[in-house]
């Protein structure tokens, strides 16, 4: 009931919203699907991931590259990013996710900086200007070309990735993802495949950041980069972290404030990652389940 | 040969920069199993508290070796506090915390100290005013500068003097054994809290006096560069072996001799370089991860 | 009938023998118990047995199958099934859904089925919950099972354990100090529960200090010491055996 009436103003927002606002709202949704998407990763199997904003840029580029290069149709390069976004996935997840927690995080660490850094260093990629001239999507002989069309392909995917946690955390793998977080030996000890559940997790949500990098190309029509960078990945933790790991709600009301915050604090200029970083200190010693948990953690 | 010699020279003085910043990971790893992620920035600040010192002394001590020495010695004592406060107010109170919290504290106290000093100095690069002169000495073909000497001559003797302490004395016992096993210690009437704390200390000073030397060498100093220094020192304790203190320093040497060797490789050039070196902590850390002088240890179910 | 057999396995750690040449073998359908002084390598053997520890050498054979290069979760779908001593639940997640965790080796919902909620899905998530309520009946705690597990009494914990490992359908069921911290009438309950278990045709085996208990319930008892098997047999003449009575002189009792 809330949901529907929450999805109800999320649709009537963009014909009544000034450019800025309909500007932040479309961003807040990306962050959403980026949130979403981390959480299955963080929040659900205990992974921590800092370097969850290369699989972004996985998507970004396939689509950038394919549509920019190849005259792909934005169309086409969804399932191939979807694929791409899998496959570094496995390829990163597989070696790596036997280690101890405190590894993963420094190797996704180490993995988010060589994808941005092969982004900077291929001529394919466009190298440190990154890639321009990105064309955008056509439906139906329409050019998707106003911001209020990414709006609504955002709105689609937040809707779209909402259905896929929460269906997934109410199964037998959604359930094999809190036995491993919670205990790893003992889901080990009672039948668990712990590497494999683990590498679910980070499947489905390399797959979901891709997506959304999809969108965000042909949204922005260019990529750099810098839009792939250990901050980005933060950001998208703390909006993890914010709301409460582990429950849809309260990621999605952290992915708007991790949005929000940054154009409330404008004023702030240099003071504002102190800001930031003071806030996240201070929640992860007084309220370390987030501002509205699972009931779990 | 003289290429060679002149970057082999590069390379030892990189990996003495890694080793002394690996050295306070494989410590505070060694007895907590915490990853600090805040150890890079504690080292950048470092630098700026020399940088600091420098500043204030130098009209009595002037910004020549005193000056400079003097900024060594007192950065390395207030980081060194500074890092136990950082362990007292963030890690204490979730040593009995689900480990995805205390790594996020972690990377939040990281996140503390990095923005602070973006926002004092305006996320500009800042010189680091110390006038050590040119002077150096000619060993064959290649130049090694005094700096370069006292790093290389430091680090090692640092290095030294931290194992005689940690096989030799009591502190440095008990240090051990909490590494081994952190409950019966403290039944045994070991202080864990203060060998803790003495760990944070050690660490954190050791890592100031990369950050003052950095500065006095590269002649400036930037917020951000703790983030890639703690990544790459991460990757060389993990390469020495993690917990072990040569281990610390064999893996920084190694991996600033690569790191100089496989940059003047023309095809892979400097720009591939941090590639590799990721690349070689995550070889490390699937096909070796006890690293060259690590112990295997059993994990107990 | 052999359900576990046991032959020449030594496991070496650091340079230290901790087990040396365990022979031994199990008969199904019946209880069993491991016995042996503090450090006498039980626990370890029985971390060979379950995959968590790796054998330097000898074998293991579960109904025929050799366990050896066999991970831990692979084991438990063989059919072996373990507790640990000190009792490790999903503390945070209700008693229903710890149970829950045992049905999952035997069940097969993938993420595509998850997604498209298909009927199969469904029905095979109502049956992992009939299976784990059946289970939380044998052992008694229906009535809790929406209860967060940690919240337990300790007796309690134990029981969700057990609970847990059966829903995982094992033939061997392996109990790491099944009586540890319980009261007198819970390990009376605890007897009647193992014959209960051993009735519907799983074999235990036990790794218990408590002497009345393994002399009440158990078919057939492994003695060990110093990292070897001393004696093997019933109860009864194990009781006499002057290898035993020794290695037990002083140590405890």
């Amino acid at each position: 009931m809330l949901g529907g009436s929450v999805l109800l103003a999320a649709c009537v927002l963009p014909f009544v919203a000034d450019p800025y606002v309909l500007e932040v709202a479309t961003m807040a949704l990306l962050y959403i699907v980026l949130c979403l998407g981390l959480n299955v990763v963080v929040g659900y199997a205990g992974l921590l991931d800092l370097g969850y904003a290369a699989f972004f840029a996985v998507g970004a580029y396939t689509t950038g590259i394919l549509t920019s290069q190849f005259d792909w149709s934005f169309w086409a390069t969804l399932p191939v990013a979807a694929v791409a976004a899998a496959v570094a996935g496995v390829v990163i997840g597989m070696p790596t996710l036997r280690l101890r927690s405190d590894y993963l995080a420094i190797v996704t660490l180490g993995f988010g900086e060589i994808i941005r850094l092969i982004a900077r260093n291929l001529t394919i990629t466009g190298g440190a200007s990154g890639l321009y001239g990105i064309e955008r999507p056509v439906l139906f002989g329409i050019r998707l070309d106003r911001n209020i069309d990414f709006y609504f392909m955002f709105l689609i995917l937040v809707v779209l990735v909402i259905y896929v946690s929460d269906s997934l955390s109410h199964s037998r793998i959604g359930r094999a993802w809190l036995y491993v977080r919670f205990d790893e030996d003992a889901a080990a000890g009672i039948g668990i495949n712990r590497v494999a559940v683990k590498l679910y997790a980070y499947i489905v949500g390399a797959v979901i950041a891709s997506l959304a990098g999809t969108i965000f190309a042909v949204k922005m029509t260019a990529v750099s980069p810098e839009s792939f960078t250990f901050s980005q990945s933060l950001a998208i933790l703390l909006g993890v972290v914010l709301g409460g790991m582990g429950k849809i709600p309260g990621v999605i009301l952290g992915a708007i404030a991790m949005t929000l915050l940054p154009e409330l604090m404008r004023d702030a200029g240099i003071y504002r990652p102190l800001v930031t970083a003071v806030g996240l200190l201070v929640l992860m010693l007084f309220r370390p389940q987030g501002l509205w948990p699972d009931g779990r953690a | 040969m003289g290429f060679f010699l002149q970057q082999l020279m590069n390379g030892l003085i990189l990996g003495s920069f890694y080793a002394l910043i690996a050295l306070g990971y494989t410590m505070v790893f060694g007895v907590l199993k915490l990853l600090n992620f805040a150890h890079g920035d504690i080292y950048m600040v470092g630098g700026f508290v020399g940088l600091l010192i420098l500043k204030l002394g130098s009209s009595w001590l002037g910004s020549g070796w005193l000056g400079v020495v003097v900024a060594l010695f007192g950065s390395a004592a207030l980081v060194g506090a500074l890092g136990m406060l950082i362990e007292r107010v963030a890690y204490r109170p979730l040593r009995q915390a689900p480990r995805l919290s205390v790594l996020i504290t972690a990377l939040a106290a990281s996140m503390v100290l990095n923005s602070a000093v973006l926002a004092l100095t305006g996320g500009r690069p800042v010189a680091f005013p110390a006038d050590l002169g040119f002077v150096g000495y000619d060993l064959g073909p290649i130049h090694i500068s005094v700096i370069q000497m006292a790093l290389l001559v430091s680090t090692l003797i640092l290095m030294l003097v931290l194992e005689l302490f940690v096989s030799r004395t009591q502190y440095g016992r008990a240090m051990r054994a909490v590494s081994y096993d952190m409950v019966a210690s403290r039944l045994m009437g070991i202080d864990v809290s203060q060998i803790v704390s003495l760990t944070f200390f050690l660490g954190s000073a050791l890592a100031a006096i990369g950050g003052v030397f950095a500065g006095s060498y590269y002649g400036s100093l930037h917020f951000f560069m703790g983030f890639i220094m703690g990544l790459k020192a991460f990757t060389a304790a993990v390469i020495g072996g993690i917990g072990s203190i040569p281990g610390a320093m064999l893996g920084g040497l190694t991996l600033g001799l690569l790191e100089t060797f496989g940059s003047s490789i023309p095809f892979i050039g400097s720009e591939w370089r941090d590639v590799a070196v990721f690349g070689a902590l995550i070889f490390f850390l699937v096909l070796k991860p006890t690293g060259i002088l690590g112990k295997t240890m059993v994990e107990r179910i | 009938m052999t359900i576990l057999e046991v032959k020449q396995v030594s496991l070496r750690i650091g340079g230290l023998s901790v087990l040396t040449d365990v022979s031994f073998s199990l008969n199904k359908g019946a209880i069993h118990s491991l016995i042996g002084p503090n450090g006498a390598g039980k626990t370890s053997l029985f971390n060979c047995i379950t995959g968590f520890y790796r054998p330097t050498a000898g074998a293991i054979r579960l109904d025929g199958t050799s366990l050896a290069r066999v991970t831990p979760h692979r084991v438990v779908r063989l059919g072996l099934a373990r507790t640990f001593q000190n009792i490790r639940l999903f503390k945070e997640m209700t008693v229903l859904e710890n149970v829950m965790a045992g049905c999952h080796c035997r069940s097969e919902g993938s993420i595509v089925s998850a997604l498209l909620r298909t009927r199969a899905h469904r029905r095979e998530e109502e049956s992992i919950r009939e299976i784990s309520r059946r289970w939380l009946d044998f052992v008694g705690l229906r009535a809790k099972e929406q209860r967060r597990a940690g919240d337990l009494p300790y007796g309690d914990r134990r029981r969700v354990e057990w609970a847990r490992a059966l829903a995982s359908e094992p033939k061997l069921l392996m109990l790491d100090e099944p009586a540890a911290g319980l009261t007198h009438t819970e390990k009376a309950e605890l007897i009647e529960l193992l014959r209960r278990i051993r009735g519907q045709g799983t074999t235990i085996l036990l790794i218990e200090h408590d002497m009345p208990l393994i002399m009440q319930v158990s078919d057939h008892v492994v003695v060990m010491d110093h990292g070897q098997k001393i004696a093997d047999g019933e109860p009864a003449a194990v009781r006499r055996n002057p290898q035993v009575i020794e290695a037990y002189l002083g140590v405890e009792e």
